[in-house]
């Protein structure tokens, strides 16, 4: 039986959603080019991520399995997440005005990337988990974001040489090295198979 | 989005063009501005299903770019997003659905993750949202087709390239090869193949700059 | 004081007398007795397999340089060491290929687009390996009798009996074979260069003499491994045995001595470089204990370079600390 901490463990480390099916790759590329705006992001992308996964998980059961759920499964996640958007801005904008000016550009691309919709598109339905496991996953994938985006812009600053041959200065030097990082990542795949 | 201002351009033919090349080769959407990878790495692995995801990101990016260019600058900030990536799940659905009941169940069952994902790709949020909505509707119309064309070559060349070394086959019809590289479906292959597609993508354009002259901007 | 001052010279940061050839030649001429230790079991076929992808490595750097119009960085030996550990890490009895191959990979893919030499950011040796060991795992892992006392044929496929070895046995658990006086002395079923453990640790001893490895990596990434290994056996040995089973088993101790302390993917900072290894001896026993093969060190590796600046910057701030917060209050 896999608990939380086995999920989270997962999707955070061994099986890092990130490099392992490709979710949030381009916003990882984006947001990992300032230092400063990892946590902000981070920390909205693990806000939009987990309410989503609980909104989403009881509604799920309730929609069941059909053939018509199935198409209008996407749908409702996404709805969700848009309904939560704005009720975040909203509640930042009145509550927390000075934060809201300062964080409003990353706001729409935390909310709505694959990352957050794969997510809750995937509990359920590649694999059925318990709630607590769905919890765990969604942290668990954030967690590995936010890691990976520090690991990125350490190997953007490393990659920024003068050495480096032309044609691969910035984005394909990059790519590389998520692409290495992702084969270490595939010695890990082993006995806890939680992704595919 | 994006933080470079883009000015509203004017529509003429010329312009067109421009944004045409720029955004198929010069500034690919995928390969320079690093824009559209997710749907690549986890799903690009065969052919079939580069040339379904390009067509259903063009069935969403084309809709939502026109209507961000006639109506955005009416709507608050804060609500674009929403609209235009409910709109796209909506259109997503439909497409979805044309898939399960009218193509094939398999290719829905392959692509179900997928699909939905491409309303959210960031091919909409960074071109939707962000550039078309300055700029008037046949620029918006022709950037929209652009990107999906050059995020569809990408796809395509990558998932053909990974269906030949991992599966031996090309649009499911085997091949006579004996080499088969299984593990080319991974994630960490696409990730090297685009880096040298774009490290190449970079060489062909600085060739191209040094017989023209000098650097152009 | 900022930590920013102390970035972008080429690595490796040497004393002026000394050269980032003599370190490669110092390391070749410590990998040579393995070479030649495995030669007196298998013939002359491992050294083959050593040279091929130390030549194919040279080659490839040499094209990259050509294609890049830069000077040839071939002669700082860099791409000699890389290609001679991937050829001593390959199983004796692999086609010629598969060590090329990893070679190929490691100069072309890893080495030449991130900088080329002294730039950059990921082992070259390690992720060859890695590349191979992922993409044709039937070469790997599967590693002769060396009791037989025959040479094995020079052909490019061998059709000889394969025997369980240390690595695999962890893997399935249970009693284990292999008694500690034949694990030290090395007659047991192993890659190349990783069999000769007496052998290892004098090259170890020669290398830190020399001062071409650092004792801050290799001593904590030994102690973390014997410790998990302490803690969680996988072997009916005892706690004792189990350690020591795990210590000579796969590549693990070759990769303490010879992929760890690479100059260049490693921190700089004494205090980094001990994180480095207590770092790299958690992954490396995570890919044991949870991963895909019986040896994973060399995917532990690739992740454990990605976190090599990260470590120096907390080495250098956990010391001055102290000094920064006293120019904040001032």
């Amino acid at each position: 039986m896999l608990t939380f901490f086995d999920y989270f463990l997962a999707a955070a480390f061994l099986q890092n959603v990130v490099l392992m099916t490709g979710f949030g790759s381009s916003v990882l590329i984006k947001s990992s080019r300032k230092r400063t705006n990892i946590l902000p992001f981070g920390a909205l992308l693990c806000l939009f991520t987990t309410l989503t996964v609980l909104i989403c998980y009881p509604l799920d059961i309730l929609i069941g399995t059909g053939v018509v759920a199935k198409w209008l499964r996407p749908l409702m996640i996404i709805s969700i997440t848009a309904v939560l958007y704005v009720i975040v801005v909203i509640t930042l904008n009145k509550r927390f005005p000075s934060l809201y000016r300062r964080i409003k550009r990353l706001i729409p691309v935390a909310a709505f990337n694959n990352l957050v919709i794969g997510i809750a598109i995937i509990i359920n339905h590649q694999f059925a988990v318990s709630f607590l496991g769905a919890v765990g996953l969604s942290l668990g994938t954030c967690a590995g974001f936010l890691l990976l985006s520090w690991l990125s812009t350490e190997g953007i600053e490393r990659l920024d040489n003068p050495d480096v041959p032309k044609a691969f200065r910035g984005l394909p030097s990059i790519l590389i090295y998520l692409g290495i990082l992702s084969l270490a990542l595939m010695g890990f795949s082993g006995s806890v198979s939680i992704l595919q | 989005m994006d933080k470079t201002k883009d000015r509203p351009l004017s529509g003429t033919v010329g312009e067109v063009k421009t944004t045409f090349i720029d955004t198929l080769f010069t500034k690919n959407i995928v390969l320079v501005q690093a824009i559209g990878i997710s749907p690549i790495l986890a799903a690009g692995v065969t052919l079939k299903n580069g040339v379904v995801l390009t067509l259903c990101t063009a069935a969403v990016l084309i809709p939502a770019s026109l209507f961000m260019s006639l109506l955005g600058e009416r709507l608050p900030t804060w609500v674009r997003a929403p609209i235009y990536t409910v709109g796209a799940a909506a259109i997503m659905l439909a497409a979805a659905a044309f898939i399960d009941q009218i193509i094939s169940h398999e290719l829905y069952a392959a692509l179900y993750v997928f699909l939905p994902l491409t309303a959210v790709n960031t091919l909409v949020s960074y071109r939707a949202g962000g550039f078309s909505m300055s700029q008037k509707p046949v620029i918006a119309l022709t950037d929209a087709v652009v990107s999906s064309l050059g995020f569809g070559l990408v796809i395509c060349i990558v998932s053909g390239l990974r269906e030949i070394a991992a599966y031996g086959t090309l649009w499911e019809k085997p091949l006579n090869f004996s080499v088969v590289l299984s593990e080319a479906a991974l994630p960490y292959a696409a990730f090297l193949l685009l880096g040298f597609m774009a490290a190449f993508l970079h060489w062909l354009n600085s060739v191209i700059d040094k017989r023209r002259g000098g650097p152009e901007i | 004081m900022s930590y920013k001052k102390y970035k972008f010279a080429r690595a490796p940061h040497l004393r002026h007398s000394d050269k980032p050839s003599t370190m490669c030649a110092d390391v070749l001429v410590a990998l040579t007795p393995l070479c030649i230790f495995s030669a007196v079991y298998y013939g002359l076929r491992p050294v083959l397999l050593v040279l091929t992808g130390l030549g194919s490595a040279v080659l490839c750097e040499t094209i990259g340089c050509l294609i890049m119009r830069r000077k040839p960085t071939v002669p700082d030996g860099s791409a000699a060491v890389t290609g001679a550990i991937i050829g001593l890490l390959v199983s004796p009895i692999s086609p010629y290929w598969v060590p090329a191959a990893g070679a190929a990979f490691a100069i072309l893919v890893v080495k030449m687009p991130m900088g080329g030499s002294g730039r950059n950011v990921f082992n070259p040796a390690a992720a060859g390996l890695s590349a191979v060991t992922l993409c044709f795992p039937g070469f790997f892992f599967r590693y002769p009798d060396p009791g037989t006392g025959l040479p094995l044929p020079l052909s490019n496929t061998v059709n000889v009996a394969v025997v369980p070895s240390p690595a695999s046995q962890l893997a399935s658990g249970g009693q284990t074979l292999y008694s500690p006086i034949t694990l030290l002395l090395g007659g047991f079923p192993g890659p190349i260069g990783a069999t000769a453990i007496i052998i290892l640790i004098a090259c170890a001893l020669y290398l830190l003499i020399r001062r071409t490895i650092s004792p801050h990596i290799t001593l904590p990434y030994l102690a973390v491994c014997a410790a998990l290994a302490y803690l969680f056996p996988r072997v009916t040995a005892g706690a004792a045995g189990s350690v020591m089973v795990e210590l000579c088993s796969g590549y693990l101790l070759f990769c303490g001595i010879f992929i760890l302390n690479d100059p260049v993917t490693a921190p700089r900072h004494w205090l980094g470089r001990i994180g480095y290894g207590v770092l790299a001896g958690v992954l490396v026993m995570l890919t044991r204990y949870f991963g895909r093969f019986e040896e994973g060190a060399c995917f532990a590796v690739l992740l454990a370079n990605a976190f090599a600046t990260t470590l120096d910057r907390l080495g250098w701030y956990a010391l001055n600390l102290r000094r920064i917060r006293r120019r904040r209050q001032s």
